[in-house]
Formats: C-alpha cells, sequence, structure tokens
C-alpha cells in the first residue's frame, strides 16, 4: 500500500471536522438554535457567539451545527436510495441482459443526460415541498449514475472465469449476483458513493438555498446562506459560516475521493 | 447517414416518451387547473361545468394528443399566476438566460483547453498540482456560495459590480453583456473544473499511447506531436464531456439567477414551482428536456463524423 498523499490527509481532517460539529450538534448546541435575542441583532464573532449572530440574534455556531447534521442526514439518505436501488437495477439488467436491459438503459441513458438538481425539482413540483419529499427526488435523480457503473462493471465480471465456473455449477443466478459477484464490486462502489455524497451535499445546500426541503424556523445550510445574502454588507459573517462549513464538506471529500483515485 | 437516421428516430421517441411523462406527471396532481382559476368560493358545480368546457374530463390519451398540439405550435396554456401566454412568458426571459448560458460556455471553451494543457504539460509537477488542486475546489465550492462572495468582494468591497443591475440587452447591449459577466464566472466554476481535468486526463493517457512514440521516433518535435497527434485525439471524447456541460449550465443558471436576481427562465421556474404553476413549470421542464436531449444527440452525431473508428 502506498502512502496517503498530503491532500487525502487535509481531506480526511476536513471532513471529520464537519461530522464532528455535526454530530455533536445532534444532540448538544451551545445555544437554543432557535432562541432569539433582540438586543444581539448582526452581533459580529466574539467569545460568547465565536460565529456571530443572524438577524434575529440568533447563535451561528448553534445553526451551523444543526444545519450540518440536517445536510448530513440528508445527504446519507440520499445516497443511501440511490446506490441501493442504482445496484440492484444495474447489477440485475447488467447480469441478465434480454429486452428489458435494452429497455431500461435507453430511460437510464436518457435520465442519466439531466443534470440531478432538475429531476429532483420536478419531482419536488409534481410532490410538493418538505423534507422528506427532498430525500425522495434527491435520491430518485442519483438512482441513473449508480445505474450505470454498476451495469458496467457488471458486464465485464460475468465474462470472467469464476462466474463462468458458477454457471457450470449450475448456483442460482440471484445468489451469483448478489453474494458471488457483489463483494466483486466494492472498490468501484465505494468510489462513486464517496463522490455521490459530494454531489448530495452540494444538491442539498443548492436546492435549500432556492427554499426547498427543510422548513424554517429549522436550520438549513442553504437557507442560511440565502437569509444572510441580504445582510451581507454590514454582517458577512452571516454568509461565511455556513458557507465555508459546506465547502470544507465538499472539499475534503473531493480530496479523499481523488487521493483514492491517484492510488489506484 | 443510416447512422444519423437512427439517431434522429431514437431522438424523436425521447422526446414524445419524455413529453407524455411530463403530461402525465402534472396531471395526476391533485387540484386541476378549474379549481385554481375558480378559486375557493366556487361551488363544485361551477367547477365541473368549467371542467367540462375545459376538456379536462375526457380520456387522458385524447387530453395528452390536444396538448402536444399545441406545444407542436408553442402555444402551452396560460399561465395562472400571470395569466398570459406560458410561451410569451418564457419568451421573456429567454433574452437573460441565454445571454447567462452563452457567456459561461465561452468562458469555459476558451479556459479549459489551454488550463489542461498546461497541466498535462509535467504531470505531478509543481503546475499541474496546482491546477488539480483549484479544479478542486472549483468543483467542491457551492454556486450560490461563489456567487455572494463574489458580489462581496467585487460589489461590496470594490464596487466594480452593482447587485441586481442586470439591463435588458434591447435597451443598452454593452451593459447586458458586462453585467452577465460575473454570473457567468459562478456558472462556469464548477463545469470549467471539471472540463480541465477530464481533459488533463486525456491528454495524459494519450501521451502514454505507442502512436506518440511513434511520431517523436520519426523527428516530430514535442510541441508538433502535442498540437497535431495528441490533442486532436484527447478533444474527440471531450465532445461528448462538452454536450453533458451544457445541460448543466443549464441546471446551474437556475441557482444563479436566485443569487444575481436575474429575470431568466430559471427564477421563473422556482418561482412557478412555488405557487403551484403548473403550466408554467411543464412546459420549462419539456423545452429543457427537449434542449438535453437534442444536444446530446447532436454530440453523438459529431462524435461519428469527426471520430472515423466509432462504428
Amino acid at each position: 500500500m502506498k502512502k496517503r498523499p498530503a491532500s487525502e490527509i487535509v481531506g480526511i481532517v476536513m471532513v471529520s471536522f464537519v461530522v464532528v460539529l455535526a454530530i455533536v450538534g445532534l444532540f448538544w448546541t451551545p445555544y437554543d438554535v432557535n432562541a432569539m435575542d433582540y438586543t444581539l441583532k448582526n452581533s459580529a464573532p466574539s467569545f460568547s457567539h465565536p460565529f456571530g449572530t443572524d438577524n434575529f440574534g440568533r447563535d451561528i455556531l448553534s445553526r451551523v451545527m444543526q444545519g450540518a447534521s440536517s445536510s448530513f442526514v440528508i445527504a446519507t439518505l440520499t445516497v443511501a436510495i440511490g446506490a441501493v436501488v442504482g445496484t440492484v437495477i444495474g447489477a440485475l439488467t447488467g447480469y441478465f441482459g434480454g429486452a428489458a436491459d435494452a429497455v431500461l438503459m435507453r430511460v437510464n441513458d436518457a435520465l442519466a443526460a439531466f443534470p440531478g438538481v432538475l429531476i429532483a425539482l420536478v419531482i419536488i413540483a409534481v410532490m410538493g415541498n418538505g423534507r422528506t419529499n427532498l430525500i425522495i427526488a434527491l435520491g430518485i435523480a442519483f438512482i441513473p449514475s449508480f445505474v450505470r457503473v454498476v451495469r458496467g462493471e457488471m458486464l465485464v465480471q460475468k465474462e470472467l472465469d469464476y462466474v463462468k465456473n458458477l454457471k457450470l455449477m449450475r448456483a442460482g443466478s440471484l445468489r451469483t449476483v448478489f453474494i458471488d459477484i457483489l463483494p466483486n464490486l466494492s472498490t468501484v462502489l465505494r468510489s462513486s458513493i464517496l463522490i455521490g455524497f459530494q454531489n448530495a451535499v452540494l444538491s442539498e445546500a443548492g436546492m435549500s438555498y432556492l427554499g426547498l426541503g427543510v422548513t424554517p424556523p429549522d436550520p438549513s445550510l442553504g437557507r442560511m446562506l440565502s437569509e444572510a445574502q441580504s445582510y451581507m454588507i454590514f454582517a458577512p459573517w452571516y454568509a461565511i459560516a455556513p458557507g465555508v462549513m459546506i465547502l470544507m464538506l465538499t472539499l475534503g471529500l473531493g480530496f479523499v475521493s481523488h487521493g483514492r483515485e491517484e492510488k489506484r | 447517414m443510416r447512422y444519423v437516421g437512427k439517431k434522429l428516430i431514437a431522438l424523436l421517441v425521447t422526446l414524445a416518451a419524455i413529453s407524455f411523462v411530463t403530461f402525465f406527471a402534472f396531471t395526476i396532481i391533485p387540484g386541476d387547473a378549474a379549481t385554481n382559476i375558480m378559486g375557493m368560493d366556487a361551488t363544485e358545480e361551477e367547477i365541473e361545468a368549467l371542467r367540462e368546457a375545459m376538456g379536462l374530463n375526457d380520456n387522458i390519451f385524447v387530453r395528452y394528443g390536444r396538448w402536444l398540439l399545441g406545444v407542436l405550435r408553442f402555444d402551452l396554456g396560460t399561465s395562472l399566476q400571470y395569466s398570459i401566454g406560458v410561451s410569451e412568458l418564457i419568451g421573456g426571459r429567454l433574452k437573460a438566460t441565454a445571454g447567462l448560458a452563452f457567456e459561461s460556455l465561452l468562458i469555459i471553451l476558451v479556459l479549459a483547453v489551454p488550463l489542461g494543457l498546461l497541466s498535462a504539460l509535467k504531470p505531478n509537477g509543481a503546475l499541474d498540482n496546482c491546477i488539480t488542486t483549484l479544479t478542486q475546489v472549483g468543483m467542491a465550492v457551492p454556486q450560490f456560495f461563489l456567487g455572494i462572495m463574489l458580489t462581496y468582494v467585487l460589489g461590496v468591497l470594490l464596487h466594480v459590480f452593482r447587485m441586481g443591475g442586470y439591463v435588458s440587452p434591447g435597451d443598452n447591449f454593452g451593459a447586458y453583456i458586462s453585467f452577465l459577466f460575473v454570473p457567468a464566472i459562478t456558472v462556469a466554476v464548477p463545469k470549467l473544473s471539471m472540463m480541465t481535468k477530464y481533459l488533463r486526463d486525456c491528454i495524459v493517457a494519450e501521451k502514454r499511447k505507442d502512436y506518440v512514440r511513434t511520431a517523436k521516433a520519426k523527428g516530430n518535435d514535442a510541441a508538433r506531436v502535442l498540437s497535431h497527434h495528441i490533442l486532436k485525439n484527447a478533444l474527440i471524447p471531450s465532445l461528448t464531456f462538452f454536450a453533458m456541460i451544457v445541460a448543466d449550465v443549464f441546471a446551474g443558471s437556475i441557482v444563479c439567477e436566485q443569487v444575481f436576481s436575474i429575470p431568466g427562465v430559471g427564477r421563473l421556474l422556482i418561482a412557478s414551482i412555488s405557487n403551484r404553476d403548473f403550466p408554467v413549470v411543464s412546459a420549462i421542464v419539456l423545452y429543457t428536456a427537449a434542449l438535453v436531449v437534442v444536444t446530446n444527440t447532436l454530440a453523438d452525431i459529431l462524435y461519428r463524423a469527426v471520430d472515423p473508428r466509432v462504428n
């Protein structure tokens, strides 16, 4: 095993920082996230409020912590839906082929050509706004990329000798697909999941910036940025805290997946 | 030629499928157009009468056919919120979005090729590492955060950019172009980073191939091998990649129009989703889908035309 490149270590540190803040934020925050203090409206960072306060005098650090955990939960569930459904569809169609495969791949290619945010927007428009619908919408939007990766890898694997052997031994095909072949896709899947997770965090932030997804007063990093925009001139720190938080998470994930790519 | 014909048929089938899915999706939503138009005070009989008059009680395929005929004549009904024709409404917003998309694509094209080349000159050298790190940042930064920071630095600190200063191209074309420049950078940065990285990887992969060694052995100098042999082969796959970027640029401009208060199609789409103005939403979705599918088909055909190996 080669030494980890420096950027991968930086990436791990950045992701861990946000993850720790997010996990702590699930259970404890320095202040109540919705406690308003009108005497402290838009105050600059200080010892009592390290990231400052917002236009309602709410503590930005506390809101960023809980916003990060909500981003994290949404991104995790999104990738989980995309990866599980995408893997099952990709594995089955890749292994069995036939007419169903041909039709499904047409549909999948057409869907994969669309930017994920656009698919998610359409689904939200039809199903309505809200956190659960956002998770479903983004999850569906992430399925095509996983289908494509798993199917492509399946086409390679099924021609290999061990799979041909299993066929000769009359092993059940479902067993072959999910128990014998799938573990061999773990490396490919892991890097798709990392990239997917980065995309999911970005998409969630984008959607909540547009006012879709997490509903106020629950904190969300994207929505905080859209509120902060109005106070940019005299309270720039309001935008910087949630923005840097998202950037640290996505950039950290980018560094980690880039490092893995280099190692292979 | 047979290939082009096959591609065009596939294009028509895909477009038909997309139009049906779009129509169907926006038909199953509870609360139809008649209810929306009559409002809360209307009695059930009045709504039912309007429904009958609007043809909403017909079979779904009949309604789809009628809607499709309208789409082909650019007649997509009336906006529930603005009470004007949907095509007219979108047409009015198109100038801003088209300018934004065009400027960002131009920025991507002009910068990606030299940056990718520079990066690939000496893989893992100082310059390559520097550009690669920048592309990593470019791909990771949320577009709206980049936009907000650009407006803060250029607008609040340096006073060279005025927020919300969109000008219609008919009024002052120069101001229209120059205002859209900062938003265009915002839309371009993530895609520019992706394109640069993709090109770099393509060039590095090509450099290792046998034909490069042969070309060098024949006495060609490095610059000529790069421009006449490697770049040609590396640019072909980038063509398909660029087609994908066209769709992404539109998606990026949805968020970006919101950040910079640009009265474009993306902003109209978000407002229409919030106001449940479904004739507008379905029209924008349909036209965007058509744009994506047509661009991809064109890229496939072009790819085949420039690369004789693909058969």
